[in-house]
């Protein structure tokens, strides 16, 4: 540290130390103000246009109460146009399925879904899949479901693993396997998946018995 | 089956929410109260602490759902703490995923809450008052709000964009509807005619010793104090009724009220401070002349008011601005004020009505003072009789005399009880625990029982029976009718097994009913509804291989009575949709579709959870 012998000296040296410095000080405390300036518009901007999106994902969800099919294409368009990167594209395309599936529409459900399924949102990629297999199943896709099942990487499946083991037993059940079908219900129970008709479903494949050999 | 099917709904959370709102209205009070700051947290949730405040919080919120039925406590507790969690880790993912739900659809729900409406229409008063009365701030209240609408539009746009294909709906009622063909005998215990030998009675009597137990019994003497018997002991006199009444006069005052009419002169971008007093002074000379109404009427910038002659109607302390409720408090009546300033502007406020405060007199209410006199005396007494039966009976451990003789009541006593039952005060479970305390049976007084919260009793042990087992010269009809009882259901069973076991070799069910001379009951087309026949065969019929080329299946059911069921199963038929079924087709998609959203729902919940760090302490063990 320097040692000054006076005030004035002092002085001197804070004069000195401004003229070297003082320009990018000033250029310094500008940068800092423009990032808090820009960063807090960035999160207005991206705050607002999260809104809008919201707005119209709930006109949407209104729409498709109504069964308004235009209208919600319309919307789920524009969500996806506009505000590409918020998570309300991947709700809107659920929806839009849905709507299809209602309306018979089968294979346009399945363009739909197949988007989704490959979504970075872990959970709306395994809804969709799960939503996939069952419109496979409807139209007797079976081999093509198995196959969509057993691509996925079982640590992605996670908690949906009971939901394709109830999948992969109806699909086997549809070709007739029946001890395979019996084992994925098996395995869907012990994931602990609860459905309403997972019981019914393995109870109707029990095995058949056969008369006890007589007693030795 | 299509209505169970709609399982437990998942809560919607804007609903529960309300529910939320009326707990903490009952408990928030509490809660101020039970804050203490260096507790461990009971639950971590995504780095996220909550406390047993929080946590008991969460089950007063739950246990709402379940009022009036009988639940049991534990499992409620736990379920509370997972719906916590879930919430909690479900509204850690909605922020963290950047959804939204606007200002604008936060407050049409709000105004749709009937909490907040008078008349069918959203009341801004009313929702002030009841904020208010929580201490709760609008930005707190809308904030809830906004947390729990967004999770429910994340669980709509799961739940609500479920469908079901005709696949599933055809596979739930070719499941559902199906239909079985089913033959069955039923084989009736029959009482054995042989009498059984003494070394088979020996024999059963000891290896079903648990079955001729006398159970462990006690009886107690106790001295009891119910604030009942502590109200008879108060000494009523009209001296200190009198006082008590001049004590809580407030209690019965009706409190004056005051009706106010005003004229305002505002001041806002038009019109500035000086100019407005200037007229509210101009105006007060001019109702020399003319009437406050009609002036209001004509000139007051309170447009709303005025259309009624600037009348405000009666207020409460607090409703108004301070300002103003002051000046109308020192206004006679018909009195008007000088321009009184407030955040509006000026105002001149005219005091239109005066209901004095009335004071009822001492002999209208007299019986009433007399019963909250004895109420708050009597329970006095009994804290003080409480406190007197606590010291007493510990420091005397060896006896109630000590203790009865303090507070001048009897001694009673119980007759022999057990663990699990006892009649008068030994009815109550409490009592019961308590006697069969360690310290009791070795022949100290218990610590006192709060049986209820104005009943406790100290108990002291009468006498103790062991557990003793009943001599088999006293029980042995009982072991007799037990031999006979098994083996006739022993040897049903085995019958039955054997039929079974021919029917799977093939042999005809007529025929081996006509050789054991049963009767064959047909059930054609038996379906998961019926009702007519023992649950426990529905179920083991549908549980049942299916008959392969033409090969019946046979099973066998022994019903608790000891009746058991040989059944046949010949055929089975896929489920189609009765007609009543295809009427309610929409309805059936609808809530199969339902339930599958529910179901990928809660996976959609567990895997959430599963990525999201949720730490549970271990409860602290209970002190003893």
């Amino acid at each position: 540290m320097e040692i000054y012998d006076t005030e004035e000296a002092q002085v001197e040296a804070l004069k000195r130390w401004w003229k070297e410095n003082g320009q990018s000080v000033v250029i310094g405390l500008g940068l800092g103000i423009a990032l808090i300036l820009g960063w807090n518009y960035w999160q207005d901007h991206k705050k607002q246009k999260i809104n809008q999106a919201s707005a119209l994902f709930e006109q949407l969800q209104k729409d498709a109460e109504a069964n308004k099919k235009d209208s919600v294409d319309k919307l789920a368009t524009q969500i996806k146009t506009q505000f590409g990167s918020t998570e309300y594209v991947g709700f809107s395309g659920l929806i839009q399925a849905k709507l299809k599936a209602q309306a018979g529409d089968l294979a346009g459900a399945k363009t739909i879904l197949q988007g989704i399924a490959s979504n970075p949102n872990k959970e709306l990629a395994n809804i969709a899949k799960l939503r996939l297999v069952r419109l496979m199943l409807a139209t007797k896709e079976y081999e093509q479901g198995l196959q969509l099942i057993n691509s996925i990487d079982p640590q992605a499946a996670s908690s949906f693993s009971g939901n394709y083991d109830e999948l992969t037993g109806d699909l086997y059940v549809a070709l007739g396997r029946v001890d395979e079908a019996r084992t994925a219900y098996e395995s869907a129970l012990r994931n602990g998946h609860q459905s309403p008709l997972l019981q019914y479903k393995i109870d109707d494949l029990a095995s058949a018995e056969s008369p006890t050999a007589p007693k030795k | 089956m299509l209505t169970t099917m709609r399982e437990k709904a998942q809560g919607t959370f804007a609903k529960g929410m309300l529910v939320a709102i009326c707990g903490t209205f009952a408990l928030w009070g509490i809660q101020n109260y039970m804050g203490g700051g260096s507790e461990p947290p009971v639950v971590s949730i995504g780095g996220k602490d909550f406390f047993q405040r929080d946590v008991n919080k969460a089950y007063e919120k739950y246990r709402q759902n379940f009022q009036g039925m009988n639940v049991d406590e534990t499992s409620l507790k736990k379920q509370a703490l997972d719906k916590l969690i879930k919430d909690e880790v479900l509204l850690q993912y909605v922020h963290a995923e950047d959804l939204a739900v606007t200002d604008a659809s936060v407050k049409t729900f709000i105004k749709t809450l009937p909490y907040f409406q008078t008349n069918g229409k959203f009341d801004d008063q009313q929702y002030k008052k009841l904020l208010s009365s929580q201490k709760m701030s609008s930005a707190q209240f809308t904030g809830e709000i906004k947390n729990a609408l967004l999770m429910e539009q994340f669980q709509h746009s799961i739940t609500e964009s479920s469908f079901a294909t005709p696949y599933d709906v055809e596979g739930f009622f070719k499941i559902h509807n199906q239909l079985r063909d089913v033959s069955y005998l039923t084989i009736t215990p029959q009482k054995p005619t042989e009498q059984p030998s003494d070394d088979e009675v020996t024999q059963y009597y000891q290896q079903h010793q648990d079955a001729y137990k006398v159970p462990e019994q006690v009886s107690v003497e106790y001295v009891e104090l119910t604030s009942d018997e502590m109200a008879k002991t108060i000494v009523v006199t009209d001296d200190k009724i009198k006082a008590f009444y001049d004590e809580q006069i407030d209690q019965y005052t009706t409190p004056e009220r005051r009706k106010i009419s005003h004229i305002l002169f505002a001041i806002n971008s038009k019109q500035d401070e000086k100019t407005a007093l200037t007229k509210a002074a101009a105006s007060q000379e001019a109702l020399k002349a003319k009437d406050f109404a009609v002036l209001a009427t004509e000139i007051s910038d309170d447009k709303k008011s005025a259309t009624e002659g600037g009348d405000l109607g009666f207020f409460n302390t607090g409703d108004l601005e301070k300002t103003i409720e002051d000046a109308a408090k020192l206004l006679k009546k018909g009195e008007v004020s000088k321009p009184i300033k407030s955040a509006f502007g000026y105002h001149l406020i005219k005091l239109t009505e005066l209901e004095a405060a009335v004071i009822k007199p001492y002999d209208s209410v007299k019986a009433d003072v007399t019963k909250a006199y004895q109420k708050i005396q009597s329970e006095d007494a009994f804290f003080k009789a409480g406190e007197t039966l606590t010291e007493v009976s510990y420091q005397n451990p060896d006896s109630l005399q000590a203790a009865a003789d303090a507070l001048k009541l009897p001694i009673k006593k119980s007759t022999l009880f057990t663990k699990d039952k006892g009649d008068g005060i030994a009815a109550d479970e409490k009592i019961r625990t308590m006697a069969f305390s360690e310290e009791v049976l070795q022949g100290n007084n218990s610590t006192p029982v709060e049986i209820s919260a104005d009943r406790i009793a100290v108990l002291h042990k009468l006498d103790h029976k062991p557990s003793t087992t009943r001599e088999l010269k006293d029980v042995k009809s009982e072991v007799i009718a037990a031999i006979f009882i098994n083996k006739a259901k022993q040897q049903a069973t085995d019958t039955a097994q054997k039929i079974k076991e021919r029917l799977l070799t093939g042999t005809n069910i007529e025929a081996i009913a006509a050789e054991n001379k049963l009767t064959v009951q047909k059930l054609p087309g038996f379906s998961r509804n019926n009702t007519t026949v023992p649950e426990l065969l529905n179920q083991a019929v549908f549980k049942a291989a299916k008959p392969l080329a033409g090969k019946a299946t046979a099973i066998l059911v022994t019903l608790p009575t000891g009746e058991n069921i040989v059944a046949s199963i010949t055929k089975v038929t896929d489920g189609v949709m009765s007609e009543d079924d295809k009427k309610k087709m929409e309805l059936a998609t609808k809530n199969i579709a339902k339930a599958i959203g529910q179901n990928e729902f809660e996976a959609v919940l567990g895997s959430l959870q599963a990525d999201t760090d949720v730490a549970i302490a271990t409860p602290k063990p209970i002190a003893p």
